[in-house]
């Protein structure tokens, strides 16, 4: 148990970055590192951000009867985000004509359906473990489409439709979550962050009386639960430095940084 | 119904491409096993069946039924039955080594061109077949012949002739791209990134646009 190398959520998605030297430099991170995990909250953030991303590109192109629209509908969303992964994707297939649009909607849509009906298993199969002992009932439930369109929401967790046992989980951990606690509590304000304080939130409730799973929390403190999943393995390797530089050491877990600006092409 | 008379109806088909109106055997590609059965004197009948243990027969449109059924048929259209029928002939080519490597090589290739247009021109496509042709084209992009194994190309093979179907279904799909991802072919596209090359992607996004104006008026 003790041997695997965990990966976090942000590796998986710098594997399919469109900048060679960072996905290169990903893909090294998952090749010499066997046996390698994954906690299954990364599994949830990947469906709640990269594969909600292709959801929503889907939609949007699906809804639209010319290329600008396409791109209107895109851009409208927000950010440089989506209307740059419609670029890249139009770039990838390359030689590609908009027109008619029928027949290009077709194709963006097929590469899409392709993409959406893998991603999640491809997801899976890049480690050799998906480390899920409280049995996240969110994690189980996979992207589905109904021949048309995918369904990519996350619903809120509550009694009726949640079987995990997260609270025995965090119960278990009831030492470590105090040392963080001390911990946080004596950090320099200036190295807190907003995902910090949610952790040092849940981690309290946790001890005083059971952690406040309902809703989103655990998504919203995924890197708390990641970092305890990491526990039992060697270590845990991230870009996400702010958060797991001050959670590794009073919850007991090796971390070791993925530096994305140092491996990006300059 | 003679032997003239059911090549005819499969000729007409589309389905036996090498098919001819008065030879006694039809023709089926050179990776085939024949098996004639005799049911009467006077007639028989061709069924094909693969010789490779992975081209279960359960899995295969190519049965007896699909051949004597006309139902089928009518939900595609038969310009699109024949271009679907050559894209199965180029890619089965693949594993003939009676041909040269040059010859596979090609075959390989314009497979994969028709694949591309396959997802544009395939107006009766559904979810379930884009699901296995997306899968497919961006597990080949970039890559030739070289690039795959000869179970690697039987596979593909066997996701040809489904996206030959009028209607796939989900087992279907499933068991295709299970196979995918077992044998490491499925391949990701890299959509991720916030900055890199950004200005090329915002010029070419600007020309397609501009294209599209123009078009519209």
């Amino acid at each position: 148990m003790a041997n695997f190398n965990f990966i976090d959520t942000d590796l998986f998605i710098d594997r399919l970055d469109y900048d060679p030297a960072l996905s290169t430099a990903a893909e090294k991170i998952f090749e010499l590192n066997h046996p390698s995990a994954m906690s299954s909250l990364s599994l949830l953030e990947l469906k709640g951000n990269y594969i909600s991303d292709l959801i929503l590109l889907h939609r949007k192109i699906s809804e639209s009867d010319s290329f600008t629209v396409a791109c209107a509908k895109i851009r409208r969303i927000g950010g440089r985000k989506y209307d740059l992964m419609f670029a890249r994707l139009i770039k990838w297939i390359s030689e590609f004509s908009i027109h008619p649009w029928d027949e290009a909607r077709r194709e963006l849509l097929t590469c899409l359906d392709g993409q959406l009906s893998t991603i999640w298993d491809y997801f899976r199969n890049s480690v050799d473990m998906v480390f899920d002992d409280f049995k996240c009932t969110r994690a189980e439930e996979v992207p589905e489409d109904d021949g048309t369109n995918w369904r990519s929401s996350i619903p809120l967790c509550v009694q009726r439709n949640t079987r995990c046992s997260i609270i025995n989980f965090m119960k278990s951990y009831d030492n470590e979550l105090r040392k963080l606690c001390y911990h946080l509590d004596s950090l320099d304000p200036n190295l807190m962050t907003q995902e910090l304080y949610r952790i040092k939130q849940a981690a309290n409730d946790s001890i005083e009386k059971e952690f406040p799973w309902e809703g989103r929390t655990c998504r919203r403190v995924a890197d708390l639960i990641i970092g305890l999943h990491s526990k039992a393995g060697n270590k845990l390797i991230s870009s996400n430095r702010k958060e797991h530089s001050q959670l590794h050491i009073p919850l007991g877990y090796q971390f070791e940084h993925f530096d994305i600006v140092e491996k990006r092409t300059k | 119904m003679t032997q003239e008379g059911t090549a005819e109806r499969i000729a007409e088909s589309g389905y036996a491409t090498r098919a001819t109106l008065t030879s006694n055997i039809i023709a089926f590609p050179d990776n085939s096993s024949i098996e004639i059965d005799h049911l009467t004197p006077n007639t028989s009948r061709a069924t094909w069946s693969p010789l490779h243990d992975d081209l279960k027969p359960s899995n295969l449109l190519v049965s007896k039924v699909e051949y004597q059924c006309d139902d089928n048929f009518v939900a595609i259209k038969q310009a699109s039955r024949k271009f679907l029928n050559n894209a199965f002939d180029m890619i089965t080519d693949t594993t003939d080594l009676t041909l040269s490597i040059a010859e596979r090589s090609n075959c390989f290739d314009d497979w994969k061109d028709s694949l591309v247009l396959m997802s544009r021109k395939m107006e009766h496509f559904d979810g379930n077949h884009r699901k296995i042709l997306g899968a497919i084209i961006a597990s080949t992009k970039s890559k030739d012949i070289s690039d795959f194994h000869e179970t690697a190309l039987k596979f593909f093979i066997q996701a040809t002739n489904i996206l030959r179907q009028p209607r796939v279904t989900k087992p279907e799909v499933g068991q295709i791209l299970k196979s995918l991802l077992d044998r490491e072919i499925a391949v990701p596209i890299p959509l991720a990134s916030d900055s890199y090359d950004v200005n090329e992607l915002d010029s070419m996004m600007a020309k397609l646009l501009e294209q599209d104006k123009k078009m519209h008026g």
